[in-house]
């Protein structure tokens, strides 16, 4: 069967540079709080969205920096990231319907799925409020805010961010039925 | 792109082939299984073994399928051709249908990387990076149309700053009735303050079951979508079909955009917008008069170019924000002291923004429908005494608002208070209730076409023919509205009445039945009072006409002698055949640009002198009453005779007017940064504003709403408007080279 997303756990590092005034008592925890507002929602072309930081493991040695006073800590640790390949069957939110696709949202990526790639049941009815797809039967509906699953085709990884290309033309993919 | 064979792979043992699970014309995806298959033991046709899927291994549209179910495939037997992906829609350079990211496409084959892709058309109003290739485009396109014709619909663009709401960022009182208040860049960012036309969600919602609305503004895109969500919470009436600054490809222009939205055309387009220059004159255009309701901001997204003075709103902005700030710190301890100076404050603001008003509508709406009768006899009382008094009040309300705004920081602490009332203004703008009525009869128009000759016109072509019937039938003469030196046919009041159907003469004559004059006494008028067939009227009944799309009751714009009228249209009245007609005339004879009366036969110049004499007259007995006028009218008598000379004398005075204007900018750009520095000098951007005023020109002016100088309209038309200026300065600029060449050869000839 299709591999649904699952987050790994990835070990990474990064460099922290503080300022002088933090050192005392709590420098370790400014290190830490500093960690997790510098990394928690960025996005590498590497390893995809930093999600959340699970554990510290080492907090190296500071380096202080020559004439500057600011102290270097280069530190390990392990965190949920995201990052979608293409071919991977993702569960997503419908964010904009119109004539030429869809948008959809999974977490932090946006992905588009053009017309060409919804199966051909299915057609755009702009009438409607909010406008949708629609299969034949009218049994099938997506509209934004639906859940549906589908398999990523393409991505494009920039400095902000990740976008994906998307697809529903294949088994088992489409609306998610609650 | 070309084709691509898909062969069964060598080297494995030969396949039977059980079922096909694509079938031709399909697109396929790597990986999408295209049929089952067993595998057969060679030599024999016997399949042996579990059913195996065959997946594609690349992207394309299956073009031949070269085997049918129960073949036996060998290996390298070519079993279907597919056709690589022409990558008919892109979205942030990925191919959206194959996943093919074009920029990594395009390395290697530089020349090649541009053609990869044809997507060039950016559809969906509100995703620039999202582009479809033209044909996808056209068919897309050809849909939608289809889809509007069986709805009976149309399209209509609306744009939002001053055509049905109105925008500022300057500081105003907090608990304005109906003034909607947001920040767009989070909590430091400025604040700003929509007011809503009147009648606009009627409008929309009546507007939204004959047309399609599309909004399409020069604000950025989080304005766009946030005023949209103001007007409509459920997305019924825009959805998300809304163009912003982001989106449009050209900073000064919206109809660069009309193609890419419209693909197979504008035929089924209406445009409403309060500014025609960003249309270019496109033919689908109802140019609507300007909503105009905070006083001392005009459209604070006017297209860069084109904003003039209105540029000088937005500096404020910042200082607004620490203002505001400051304001609500300082609120609980000031506000008591503060409190009897602030209810003085607010009357005197109240009396002002009253004044305005009427100076305002003393221009445009003075004569309102008998629908609000007696609201207009209020007003024509007041503007009566206002006449009188006119050279005063300018200048008291220049006082007034230099009081006024420096204290606007008291007024804001004082409606901060929750007790006190809300303040209500009064705004009696129904003009969206007559675009209705245009907009419906376009509406009529377009599909009573369609019934009655089959095919269907665009309505670049109905709009323009809507127009020509409001005044279908009038024989117009004007009086005293063309400067002498103007032929008829190039004024402006000539070519509004042209657009709105009306048949313009030069003399009083049988046909007709109206005359449009500025002021009793003329020849003309004492002609045509003695014709009981001829109603005269002043000139704002045309300019009312043409706002309003249909032809005005004539009681209502009586030509008396305190009735003071413009005699240049309104900006907003602008007939969109203009344009033609001036590219038309670049050929006129030399000795006509030179002097105009070098082509009048001796009779004419004598009707001429007689009329200019008669004028004298009039102007003798008039003389105790119209003080202003006077003077001017001697300057008009002077051009009459000494033509020449005054000719002459004009271009001098372009000349400084022109020199003015960097000076004026360089005093504001140092005023701005004088700001920048002295954050607490508050009031100098708005005291810079008024003492500008009077150097502003009319459109600006009146875009803001505010009184237009009584002078505006005497001597030539150097200043009918702000293209009109640039043009005629090219024309005279054209005039004198001609002449200089012309002159080069006499001499060179001798």
């Amino acid at each position: 069967m299709y591999l649904l997303y699952v987050p790994g756990n990835i070990s990474l590092e990064h460099e922290i540079l503080l300022h002088p005034r933090y050192f005392g008592p709590q420098l370790l925890d400014t290190v830490k709080q500093k960690l997790y507002t510098e990394v928690e929602g960025t996005c590498t072309g590497k390893y995809g969205f930093v999600v959340a930081v699970t554990t510290i493991d080492n907090i190296g040695a500071g380096i202080i920096q020559p004439g500057q006073g600011f102290v270097v800590y280069p530190v390990k640790y392990k965190a949920i990231v995201f990052r979608p390949f293409k071919g991977e069957v993702l569960d997503a939110i419908v964010t904009q319907v119109n004539k030429v696709g869809m948008f959809a949202e999974i977490g932090p990526l946006s992905c588009f799925i053009s017309h060409h790639s919804i199966p051909a049941d299915m057609q755009f009815c702009p009438n409607i409020n909010p406008p949708c797809y629609k299969s034949k039967e009218e049994d099938v509906i997506i509209q934004p805010d639906d859940e549906i699953r589908l398999k990523i085709v393409g991505t494009r990884v920039d400095a902000t961010g990740i976008f994906a290309i998307g697809t529903l033309m294949d088994d088992y993919l489409g609306l998610v039925c609650n | 792109m070309g084709t691509i064979e898909i062969t069964f792979p060598f080297g494995g043992q030969p396949g039977k082939i059980l079922k096909w699970r694509v079938r031709m014309d399909t697109m396929i995806s790597a990986g999408r299984v295209l049929f089952l298959y067993q595998n057969v033991i060679p030599g024999t046709e016997d399949s042996k073994g579990v059913e195996k899927k065959y997946r594609a291994t690349r992207f394309g549209r299956i073009t031949k399928i070269l085997a049918k179910e129960g073949d036996i495939i060998q290996p390298g037997q070519v079993i279907m051709i597919l056709e690589g992906c022409k990558h008919p829609t892109v979205m942030k350079d990925l191919c959206a249908e194959c996943g093919v990211d074009l920029r990594v496409e395009g390395i290697g084959k530089e020349n090649e990387s541009t053609k990869i892709s044809q997507a060039s058309v950016p559809m969906v109003h509100s995703v620039p990076e999202l582009k479809v290739c033209p044909e996808l485009a056209e068919k897309i396109g050809k849909e939608d149309e289809q889809r509007l014709l069986s709805d009976r619909k149309l399209a209509l663009l609306v744009d939002l700053d001053q055509t049905i709401v109105h925008t500022t960022n300057d500081n105003i009182p907090p608990n304005m009735k109906d003034v909607y208040h947001y920040q767009l860049y989070g909590p430091n960012s400025p604040w700003y303050h929509t007011r809503l036309r009147p009648n606009t969600r009627h409008f929309l919602s009546e507007m939204s079951r004959l047309y399609e609305l599309h909004i399409c503004t020069f604000g950025a895109r989080n304005y766009a979508h946030t005023v949209a969500a103001l007007l409509d919470k459920d997305g019924t009436l825009f959805s998300h079909r809304i163009l912003s600054r982001d989106e449009c490809f050209d900073p000064a222009s919206k109809t660069a955009n009309l193609k890419a939205l419209f693909p197979c055309g504008d035929d089924l387009v209406c445009i409403i917008d309060d500014r025609e220059d960003v249309w270019q004159g496109c033919g689908n255009l109802v140019q609507v008069k300007p909503y105009h309701f905070f006083r001392h901001s005009g459209d604070i997204h006017a297209p860069p170019e084109l904003e003039k003075n209105d540029m000088s709103v937005l500096p404020d902005s910042q200082n607004e924000v620490c203002n505001d700030e400051n304001l609500s710190e300082s609120d609980k301890n000031d506000a008591e002291l503060l409190n009897e100076e602030n209810t003085i404050d607010n009357n005197l603001e109240k009396e002002i923004r009253d004044k305005d008003k009427e100076s305002e509508h003393e221009l445009v709406e003075k004569n309102e429908d008998t629908k609000d009768d007696i609201k207009n006899n209020d007003n024509l009382n007041l503007d009566s005494d206002n006449e009188n008094k006119h050279e005063d009040d300018a200048s008291k309300r220049k006082n007034e608002n230099l009081t006024l705004s420096e204290s606007v920081q008291d007024i804001k602490i004082a409606n901060k208070k929750p007790d006190e009332n809300n303040i209500i203004d009064e705004d009696d703008d129904d003009y969206l209730l007559y675009l209705e009525d245009i907009l419906r009869r376009i509406h009529t128009k377009f599909y009573a076409t369609i019934e009655k000759e089959g095919g269907r016109k665009s309505l670049r072509d109905i709009i323009p023919r809507v127009r020509a019937q409001v005044l279908k039938g009038v024989y117009l003469t004007f009086s005293g509205l063309i400067p002498t030196h103007q032929k008829l046919h190039q004024s402006r009041a000539y070519k509004v009445a042209r657009a709105f159907g009306a048949e313009v003469a030069q003399d009083l004559s049988d046909k007709t039945t109206h005359l449009v004059a500025i002021k009793p006494g003329t020849a003309k008028a004492n002609a045509a009072k003695k014709n009981p067939n001829i109603k005269i009227v002043n000139p704002d009944w045309l300019w009312t006409c043409a706002e309003r799309w249909e032809h005005v009751d004539e009681r209502l714009f009586p030509l008396t002698a305190k009735a003071r009228a413009s005699r240049i249209p309104p900006p907003h009245c602008s007939s969109p055949e203009r344009i033609e007609e001036l590219e038309n005339n670049i050929g006129d004879s030399f000795a006509n640009s030179i002097n105009p009366l070098m082509s009048f036969t001796p009779e004419e110049i004598e009707i001429m002198d007689k009329e200019v004499e008669e004028d004298m007259d009039d102007q003798e007995l008039d003389a105790p009453v119209f003080d202003t006028e006077d003077i001017d009218d001697d300057e008009e008598h002077d051009k009459k005779t000494h033509h020449r000379d005054s000719d002459s004398d004009d271009s001098p005075k372009r000349d400084r007017s022109n020199e003015n204007e960097p000076i004026r900018k360089k005093k504001k750009l140092s005023n701005d940064s004088s700001d920048d520095t002295s954050s607490e000098n508050d009031d100098t951007p708005d005291d810079d504003d008024n003492d500008n005023d009077d150097d502003d020109d009319p459109v600006t002016r009146f875009r803001r709403g505010e009184n237009l100088p009584d002078d505006l309209d005497f001597g030539d038309n150097s200043q009918d408007s702000v293209e009109d200026l640039e043009i005629m300065d090219n024309e005279d600029e054209r005039e004198w080279n001609e002449m200089g060449a012309a002159l080069e050869r006499e001499f060179l000839s001798e």
